[in-house]
């Protein structure tokens, strides 16, 4: 799922700086199973705000809803009544969802409330960790399905580098080194002799350095 | 509601039979500003509804577990424990003092006496002084 | 083929080689530099030129190189894939081969969280060993990755190092052999304070047919004192300092650290002059470069050995 982790609560009152009335909206897909912005997290996050308002003595009006997804449009268009009430939006939802937002409701303010990381996965409960970066061009056949772009903090082809201890990574001791992870699975494997062949310069272009991504399917569109 | 500075939610597992005791003497037994009910599990509580008792005016939370160890749902109480504390530190970045929220675990094997733990936890309370907010407008949330 | 460098006709006339390092400074003047280019000059047969090391912004290696070879030394040129993409890193290898630059040593780069720059976007477009493989296409073939013709052809000694210290181990010697296969002709290790694990190594590498492929060179930084053997030991990634040196130093009068630091290198030198496969010795005495020639003259390996000139 896309992983987030909301803003810290100063950062946001300053983003929705004098908003009178200010409608929370979450998302129920990927930042609800990140703990990050689904109902639960909507309604303390209303919460802070309605103390914070009242604290500085603004007269701000505070709803809350909460969409099953914010990056498809027949969604979207659920929100409308209380999009329309709102002059401020407070959107819980990924990068993506506050976008979508503000494109399906071009003349209101969106404000992001979450911090947008990674694509990642549910460790175990209250752990979330990256795993993929979206390059486009998946290799993952090819090292023992640990992906060595997203995994190692140098995005090693041929790694390790001389820096891996213990299973760990030169930058931080929190971090597994992906190499040994890749030589633990190939070996698991026996597919240690991938680890010898060179691995060529990636291509980039398909990855987001090469230009913003879209996909069309013709056979879908209507 | 009276405005003293000691409006305190108390939330606690139904299992707690002394707290219950208490609840089914009915409200002139317990002081001013008490909002006392019961819970299936003290791992009921989540961090946003603690939040919204503030949002609606409580100066103090408390929340009253079974021991460790004796939860019927085996560990509801250690996460009510967690969560407690994660809305403690919620209330520090408003700048209110996270000691408004205060969780306990029940002493294993003994009897309670729910007066003095209120009482002793609305003292502290008052010692901290109200809040300040009062719930304003557009309070109590109207989720969809 | 013909030796194209100074370091290569010594390595290749079988000579006990002798590199050194050196850091540039942080800041535009390059007269530190050439200070300490003159302490290493007639000691070392070549003097490595780091590049943007731990990731603090210092004079680029290329910029340094220049400098130092101006003095009559023979520079080798670091560059790490941390902070140019392949345009740029092309680019270089082409300016550096026009400077008249021979040796490159081929580096990934320390993590850019370690430096000064922490928010800066690591490019590792490449890794060493794509470096490699790069700079020798550019050399052989005349080409660049994506298969565009060069004008003309950039010349170059190429090397890598290796680490026979760092996990997982037993992949050290088929990294090093990785890095044989895409071009590298010489080999700097990392610092050895671990005797059994670096011949170890040297065992597998032999057996691998490695050493009849690369010079190797020994690694060697001289311990100043106590804490800084406790500090690598336990700080810096990839680093072995076994229990038994850090004894060793501790036994060592308070301010006699330095010169037990000193004997213990002139020591493992003599040891790699005798160990079988290892073609030379890479002194790193970062910050404490005046000691080098007198580590090598107490190690017998002063003065170096004066080449006649080459017919080009």
């Amino acid at each position: 799922m896309i992983v987030a982790e909301r803003k810290p609560l100063a950062e946001i009152l300053k983003s929705v700086a004098g908003a009178g009335k200010v409608l929370v909206v979450g998302c129920e897909t990927c930042v609800a199973e990140c703990a990050a912005g689904g109902r639960k997290e909507v309604a303390e996050t209303a919460a802070l705000l309605r103390m914070a308002f009242e604290q500085a003595g603004e007269n701000v009006e505070v709803r809350e809803a909460s969409l099953d997804r914010q990056c498809v449009n027949q969604f979207l268009a659920q929100a409308g009544e209380d999009v329309a009430w709102a002059d401020t939006i407070l959107s819980l939802g990924c990068g993506a969802g506050v976008q979508a937002l503000a494109r399906f409701y071009p003349d209101k303010v969106f404000v992001p409330a979450l911090n947008t990381q990674f694509i990642g996965t549910t460790v175990e409960a209250g752990v979330w960790a990256e795993d993929c970066s979206g390059c486009g061009d998946c290799q993952l056949a090819y090292f023992g399905a640990v992906c060595p772009l997203t995994r190692c903090s140098k995005r090693l082809l041929n790694g390790p580098c001389g820096g891996s201890r213990g299973g760990k990574c030169e930058v931080s001791p929190d971090v597994d080194c992906a190499w040994q992870l890749i030589y633990d699975r190939l070996a698991a494997l026996n597919q240690l002799d991938r680890l010898r062949a060179y691995v060529a310069p990636k291509d980039w272009s398909t990855s987001h350095s090469g230009r913003p991504r879209t996909i069309i399917r013709e056979d879908r569109r209507v | 509601m009276s405005r003293l500075g000691e409006q305190i939610v108390v939330r606690f597992c139904h299992n707690q039979t002394e707290f219950m005791n208490l609840l089914k003497a009915g409200p002139a037994a317990l002081p001013s500003g008490v909002d006392l009910a019961p819970l299936p599990c003290s791992g009921k509580v989540e961090p946003h509804q603690i939040l919204s008792f503030f949002a609606a005016g409580a100066d103090g939370a408390l929340i009253q577990a079974c021991p460790p160890g004796a939860c019927r749902f085996v560990e509801g109480n250690l996460r009510a424990a967690k969560r407690a504390s994660y809305a403690a530190e919620r209330l520090s970045e408003l700048g209110l003092s996270p000691a408004r929220v205060r969780f306990r675990f029940a002493e294993a094997g003994s009897t309670l006496d729910p007066m003095e733990i209120i009482n002793d936890f609305k003292e502290n309370v008052r010692a901290l002084g109200p809040t300040g907010l009062t719930g304003g407008r557009g309070g109590g949330g109207n989720e969809r | 083929m013909t030796p194209v460098s100074h370091l290569a006709r010594i390595l290749s006339e079988g000579h006990f080689a002798v590199t050194a390092e050196c850091g540039p400074p942080q800041g535009a003047d390059p007269t530190p530099l050439k200070n300490k280019g003159r302490l290493l000059k007639d000691a070392a047969d070549a003097v490595n030129l780091t590049d943007n090391q731990t990731a603090v912004v210092r004079l680029s290696s290329l910029a340094s190189s220049v400098a130092l070879r101006e003095m009559g030394l023979e520079p080798v040129l670091q560059v790490v894939t941390r902070d140019r993409n392949r345009l740029a890193l092309q680019s270089d290898l082409l300016g550096a081969s026009s400077l008249g630059l021979r040796n490159v040593l081929c580096l990934t780069g320390d993590h850019q969280s370690f430096g000064n720059q922490a928010g800066a976007m690591g490019v590792f477009d490449l890794d060493s060993i794509q470096l490699l493989h790069t700079a020798r296409t550019m050399r052989d073939e005349g080409r660049l990755i994506d298969g565009t013709e060069l004008e003309s052809r950039p010349s170059f000694f190429l090397g890598a190092a290796a680490n026979p210290f760092a996990d997982p181990l037993v992949f050290r010697v088929i990294r090093l052999a990785k890095k044989i296969e895409a071009g590298a002709e010489f080999i700097q290790t990392q610092c050895i304070y671990n005797r059994p694990r670096f011949e170890a190594f040297m065992k597998q590498a032999r057996e691998e047919g490695l050493t009849e492929r690369a010079y190797i060179l020994g690694g060697i930084t001289p311990l100043k004192s106590v804490r800084m053997a406790e500090y690598m030991a336990s700080k810096v990634a990839g680093m072995d300092v076994p229990e038994k040196v850090i004894q060793r130093m501790k036994g060592a009068p308070a301010k006699g650290q330095g010169a037990e630091g000193i004997r213990l290198a002139v020591e493992t030198i003599e040891w790699l002059k005798e160990l079988d496969g290892v073609s030379g010795v890479h002194l790193m005495a970062i910050g404490w470069e005046e000691k080098v020639p007198e580590i090598l003259e107490a190690a017998g390996l002063i003065p170096r050995p004066i080449l006649p000139a080459q017919a080009e």
